[in-house]
């Protein structure tokens, strides 16, 4: 019988099979697990004046937050808070050496590309900037004298390293704000941040 | 409790917006000795006259100035523009356009809303009413920088510190509403020598100047140019719409030597 059994096997094509019995292993770190939606950033970095207003003012450090809301993975919406210090360079000019002070306030959109860890960024958008002093209105830069707003808007954009915790990211980015009320002038800012996402 | 920390440190963020905010006003450019382009000679002096404009008190503002008074119990009016509410200081750029080195001298004077002490004007009162030069007292600006050597075209840079305005102000108030002897309190700083102002009451509200006088002598053929700057702690800076304040402050004119 059991040799009658080996010929009949013996007999046969033979065939080898194979079956999946797990999901396949994700890419590591997964940037599903990351968390999304409200985030908050603080930035520290510079900023210096472009244009007419660039051989008038030096680049000074620069402090700021941003908030925002990540409506997709791809897409959000953030508000920005960015605050520097510059001191006059008015070559032989009595206001040289004067401080002032500028405060960025903008509404941003944003747009991400995400690679496992990394991501890169576009924002654009537009607000308002203050300054402290009329320093640059005693150079004829200020289109209303007596105003010491100016509306801006511009764009940037950086790079972003998500750190294996799943809320952290570090990230560095590079924006231009020109500025509507000041003469043939813009704002170049770049800075270094970190950013929590809840 | 965490939304009154939010509003708490929103507030001090705002607050902190308003700690600097100096405002500036431009001096006319000043310009001595040398020739003119009709090859006259330059006067070694020149003075130029800033206004800083301010608002008006508004009806409820000049009655808590009175209640103020009362309060303090002052025999003179409390000022609407207060040492204490507003800083000066002027920044300015010396020029030497000559060949050969220069000394310069940048004087300061000018007007509280009481008395406007200007020293042209004072050595002229001498001039008309002393006919012996030698009988003419020597008249002391307000703020008087040390004299500054400039090289042959070359700049020098120098400002008129807050804290020498605050020291002018409280002698130009002595001088124009206490009747302090001009040199004693020109001369000597307060905080050092408080000799003159005998008369100040201790609780005195100094008032600030809003009109200043810049002068600027030198031996070279020389240019100025300034910046008065305006720290203003209490918005009392002029805004349009609203209305102007206009002193009309008394000139300062000493008693004759002698009389």
């Amino acid at each position: 019988m059991g040799v009658l059994a080996a010929l009949a096997v013996m007999g046969r094509p033979s065939r080898v099979c194979a079956q999946i019995t797990d999901e396949p292993a994700p890419p590591f770190p997964d940037p599903a697990k990351f968390s999304h939606g409200l985030y908050a950033e603080g930035e520290v970095g510079a900023v210096s004046f472009l244009g007419r207003a660039g051989d008038k003012m030096s680049t000074g450090v620069a402090v700021g937050a941003r908030l925002g809301y990540e409506a997709f993975r791809w897409f959000a919406i953030q508000l920005h808070a960015l605050g520097s210090t510059h001191q006059g360079s008015f070559e032989n000019m009595p206001e040289a050496g004067q401080l002032m002070q500028l405060y960025q306030m903008t509404a941003e959109g944003k747009l991400t590309l995400t690679y496992r860890r990394v991501s890169v960024f576009g924002a654009g958008g537009g607000g308002i900037v203050r300054m402290s002093s009329n320093l640059l209105a005693t150079v004829g830069l200020l289109k209303d004298p007596t105003s010491l707003n100016s509306v801006a808007f511009g764009g940037g954009g950086g790079i972003d390293w998500h750190t294996l915790n799943r809320h952290f990211s570090l990230g560095a980015q590079i924006g231009f704000l020109l500025l509507a009320d000041v003469r043939e002038s813009g704002l170049l800012s770049t800075t270094l941040y970190l950013r929590y996402t809840f | 409790m965490r939304r009154i920390d939010l509003l708490a440190c929103l507030a001090i963020a705002a607050a902190g917006c308003d700690i600097n905010t100096p405002t500036y006003f431009q001096g006319m450019p000043l310009e001595v000795g040398g020739k003119t382009p009709d090859g006259m000679d330059r006067p070694s002096s020149a003075t130029d006259t800033l206004e800083v404009k301010f608002r008006a008190p508004s009806a409820s503002d000049t009655a808590a100035l009175m209640a103020e008074q009362q309060r303090l119990g002052l025999q003179q009016p409390v000022p609407w523009l207060k040492r204490s509410d507003l800083a000066i200081e002027v920044a300015f750029t010396l020029r030497n356009l000559d060949d050969k080195p220069g000394i310069a001298l940048v004087m300061v004077n000018g007007a509280n809303e009481f008395t406007n002490y200007d020293v042209a004007a004072i050595v002229s009162y001498f001039n008309m009413n002393l006919a012996n030069a030698q009988d003419r007292p020597v008249v002391l600006p307000l703020i008087q920088a040390v004299p500054v050597m400039v090289p042959a075209h070359q700049t020098y840079q120098g400002v008129v510190r807050e804290d020498d305005f605050t020291e002018a102000e409280l002698d130009l108030d002595a001088i124009g509403r206490y009747g302090a002897n001009a040199a004693s309190v020109l001369i000597n700083r307060s905080e050092v020598n408080p000799i003159g102002l005998e008369m100040v009451p201790k609780n005195e509200v100094v008032p600030a100047m809003f009109r200043i006088l810049f002068t600027v002598s030198a031996d070279t053929h020389m240019t100025c140019d300034y910046v008065v700057r305006v720290r203003d702690g209490a918005d009392r800076l002029w805004d349009s719409p609203s209305p102007q304040f206009m002193p009309a402050p008394m000139d300062y004119m000493p008693a004759l030597p002698g009389m």
